[in-house]
């Protein structure tokens, strides 16, 4: 989507589309931006700040009082300080860190703030005597960050890459040193030429080597072993074989003051090896691709205590027959009876069905729905654990291991490499152990070091690497690299059609009637921002720029419509059977005026903007079946906008979809998912590459391989066009790196490999082929405006 | 010629000191978020010594307990 100057932020320039931070006619990318604006029209800091205090407990934390819960997320706690890190979602710009990072002056409870921008995570000091953890919560939540609590942990994370960037440094250290200890050699000396220099030069290298070969190049070691053990060969075994024989063969050329060894190569190797590594896996690690429902579900919800009074209950310590409390926008994290009265229930997210649900008295509610109004009063059924919804995942497919990654182009090559280089090793043996049986060990190793195949080891991460930084710059965040080339494989495409084909954002809303005067645009205006029902939401939107008058009564009857006074007016909106007029209009909603009915608002599902195009385009190279939780009478309107012969199928429920990706992939077939919410998590997990689409990065998404900016769902078939075409490349540095290592070998095969030779032949093989996969790759992105 | 092996040994050591440096950075974090940093400089800011100090002795204290 192109944003111009009008949908930017005023202070920082993010573009932003939606409306909620002005000032001044300005608009502002979030609340932090518009504080620095005012903070510039005033003349100091410390006036804008006063009476900026907020002692408000905001219901939606109370769970926070909970001390359990809030005991998971406090990293260490002394006598007046405690430590928590909590997400911050809503962070993106330079001003949210300057608003964030200077409220210790707002709150004198909270004594420092420091953010981590890349992973929208800020780590709190603070002191509880002074603010509790839900008034923390409730503070931020209140000047616009809303806080986020998964139980993550995230320090592993950091942890590996510390250890990745201290393996990187001292190799570069050790390859750095050792090419300078060996330049002499490069010059044409050789060890008898040095005097007592070649011995010292010799153990000195060799001292450098052993960091390298035991702590930086470990864990290909550690891997080949496994690989071994466990019987399938890949890549790190010929890696390993060819680093165990370089540091072998150099030892002993330099303990028999021999030569000098192939120290510089070794070291290389480890060191472009471990930058490939690098690339792969520094990637998006503030997008969570591993979530479950328990990320979902509220941490703890209301429960009536034996006193009548309501108490703050983990979710997992729900039992059966207890009474929770579901309140206006929260989910019900357990299947439950209906006590109230009446409840309307949001199941979007579990059935894909895009339709508020009423319920009366006594009904069964099941868990994942999000009640839409009043509190509720429910009994709870079934525990938590054992709720129809969270049986999805004791479902196979998200306990077993995503197999897929076997079947990656560069695991079957190295497969059939290995045995070719282990052939060819003995057959050169055999060769010059009649020839010349002093050379036979000497040629072996040659042939072993030389065949290392660290180009052909670099060329899949730095392409897929690179398609995946190419992908991210276009709001396509892949889970690692690995997926990208999955991609470039599908068969099929399988799409869920509410959320992600259609998406309530996009639903056009219609009026019909008599026309509105403009008295009668602001009256409506003025009721409906009052109402959260994503229907009134959208007559909002309808109705932008008449939002002038304010309401002097205002009431919500949920399930109903909502009705009230502005000025001398009296204004009625909702359902027809409440309103009371009998006609037959269904998902109409009627507005009255004064007693009298104007017309009715009536949200049309349409499909994304832009997308018919790309289906057509999509479906021109795959079969594309679509999935819907909707009801049959969605099909006529539907495959009047798909590309004829689009198999449809209707009514899925989650199983229903988890099981039809499991058969189509019993036939061979390797599938693509596209779709959102937690309804098709389950089959997002089990197809070769599930991607969820989602409007906004930072707010949940089911586990998935790859996370999809909705807007940009019209570019999935350049994506996977491209990914196709990285393989191309991955196919081509292949045979680039083969024909390094037929001449490497030759020489190895003739004995005619000397250190110079391998130490200009290795790094160059290994650069050369970066550098041609990240400029084909970056080039051929540019021609297709990626 | 002889001076090379003092010369040679010192220039490691000086350079295993630098390593030793890039060591302690990665292990403190200094590489975890390089992002923040580059905004947070432009930001004037009142330093609060007495609170860094009271965060950093109960660091220290937490960490040694």
């Amino acid at each position: 989507m192109n944003t111009d100057t009008r949908t930017s932020c005023h202070h920082c320039g993010t573009p932003c589309d939606s409306t909620t931070f002005t000032r001044d006619g300005h608009l502002f990318c979030c609340q932090g931006c518009m504080t620095i604006y005012d903070l510039f029209r005033t003349s100091g800091n410390e006036e804008f700040y006063e009476g900026k205090a907020i002692n408000t407990e905001l219901d939606a934390y109370t769970f926070l009082d909970n001390y359990e819960i809030a005991r998971k997320f406090i990293n260490f706690s002394s006598e007046g300080v405690n430590q928590v890190s909590l997400s911050l979602p809503a962070v993106h710009c330079s001003s949210c860190v300057y608003v964030l990072e200077n409220l210790p002056r707002v709150h004198e409870g909270i004594i420092r703030l420091s953010l981590d921008f890349g992973e929208k995570t800020a780590s709190i000091y603070y002191d509880p005597q002074l603010i509790s953890l839900r008034q923390l919560a409730s503070l931020l939540d209140s000047i616009g960050y809303a806080p986020g609590f998964d139980l993550q942990d995230r320090q592993e994370e950091k942890n590996k890459m510390r250890t990745l960037a201290l393996q990187i440094g001292i190799a570069g250290f050790c390859f750095g040193n050792i090419m300078l200890l060996s330049f002499p050699s490069y010059l044409g000396m050789n060890a008898a030429d040095l005097d007592t220099f070649g011995a010292f030069f010799g153990y000195l290298m060799l001292l450098l080597s052993l960091p390298v070969m035991f702590y930086s190049g470990r864990d290909y070691l550690v891997s080949a072993m496994k690989s071994i053990i466990s019987g399938h060969i890949h890549i790190d075994v010929p890696i390993a074989l060819g680093m165990i024989t370089l540091f072998l063969r150099s030892a002993w050329e330099i303990v028999s003051a021999s030569g000098e060894g192939y120290l510089d190569s070794l070291s290389g190797l480890v060191f472009f090896l471990l930058l490939g590594r690098w690339f792969q896996e520094k990637a998006y690690r503030h997008l969570s691709f591993e979530r479950d429902y328990t990320s979902y579900f509220p941490l703890a919800v209301l429960r009536k205590a034996g006193n009548g009074e309501w108490v703050s209950e983990a979710v997992q310590d729900v039992r059966v027959d207890q009474v929770l409390m579901i309140r206006n926008n929260e989910i019900l994290p357990a299947d439950a009876t209906l006590l109230s009265a009446e409840a309307m229930i949001d199941y979007s997210f579990v059935t894909g069905e895009d339709q508020l649900i009423n319920r009366t008295k006594g009904d069964f509610l099941y868990a994942g729905g999000r009640q839409i109004g009043p509190s509720i009063e429910v009994r709870v059924n079934k525990p938590c654990s054992q709720s129809y919804l969270t049986q999805l995942w004791n479902n196979p497919a998200f306990s077993q291991q995503n197999d897929t990654y076997r079947h990656l182009m560069i695991n079957q090559v190295s497969r059939y490499f290995t045995w070719i280089i282990l052939l060819i090793a003995v057959v050169a043996g055999i060769y010059w152990s009649w020839n010349d049986s002093s050379r036979m060990w000497e040629v072996i190793s040659a042939v072993l070091i030389v065949a290392c195949p660290c180009a052909l080891a670099l060329a899949t991460p730095f392409t897929n690497g690179n398609t995946l930084r190419i992908f991210g710059r276009n709001h396509f965040y892949l889970r690692n690299a690995d997926t990208a080339e999955t991609l470039g494989s599908v068969d099929f495409v399988v799409l869920d059609k509410t959320g992600t084909l259609t998406s309530t954002r996009h639903a056009e809303i219609t009026y019909q009637g008599e026309p509105m005067s403009n008295l009668e645009k602001q009256l409506t205006a003025a009721m409906v921002k009052h109402s959260t029902h994503p229907v009134s939401r959208k007559v909002y939107e309808f109705l932008q720029g008449h939002d002038h008058l304010s309401t002097a009564s205002f009431t919500e009857h949920a399930g109903k419509g909502i009705e009230g006074h502005c000025g001398e007016h009296f204004i009625r909106l909702g359902s027809s059977r409440w309103i009371g007029r009998d006609e037959h209009s269904e998902g109409r909603v009627i507005l009255e005026i004064n007693g009298k009915i104007k017309g009715y608002f009536e949200l049309k599902n349409a499909l994304r903007p832009g997308l018919q195009q790309t289906l057509t385009r999509l479906a021109s190279s795959f079969p594309i079946i679509v999935l819907s939780g909707d009801s049959e009478r969605e099909r006529d309107w539907l495959s009047a906008l798909l590309p004829p012969d689009t198999e449809m199928h209707f009514n899925m429920s989650p199983f229903d979809k988890l099981n039809f990706i499991n058969e189509l992939q019993a036939s061979g077939k390797k599938l693509m998912m596209v779709g959102d919410g937690l309804n098709d998590a389950g089959a997002l997990r089990q197809s070769d590459a599930g991607i969820a689409v989602t409007e906004d990065i930072s707010q949940f998404s089911p586990a998935s391989d790859g996370i999809l900016e909705g807007n940009q769902l019209i570019n999935l078939p350049v994506f996977l066009d491209f990914s196709k075409t990285s393989q191309k490349i991955i196919l081509a540095s292949f045979v680039l790196s083969f024909l390094y290592n037929a001449v490497g070998i030759s020489l190895a095969v003739g004995g005619l490999l000397t250190p110079v030779i391998a130490a200009i032949l290795m790094p160059v093989s290994s650069i050369s082929v970066v550098a041609f996969t990240t400029a084909t790759g970056n080039y051929l992105a540019k021609k297709r405006k990626l | 010629m002889k001076i090379l092996f003092l010369l040679i040994s010192i220039s490691i050591l000086v350079a295993g000191g630098f390593l030793a440096l890039f060591i302690w950075a990665v292990r403190s974090g200094q590489f975890d978020d390089t992002k923040t940093p580059s905004f947070r400089m432009l930001f004037e800011s009142k330093s609060e010594k007495e609170q860094e100090k009271k965060i950093n002795n109960d660091e220290e204290n937490h960490t040694r307990g």
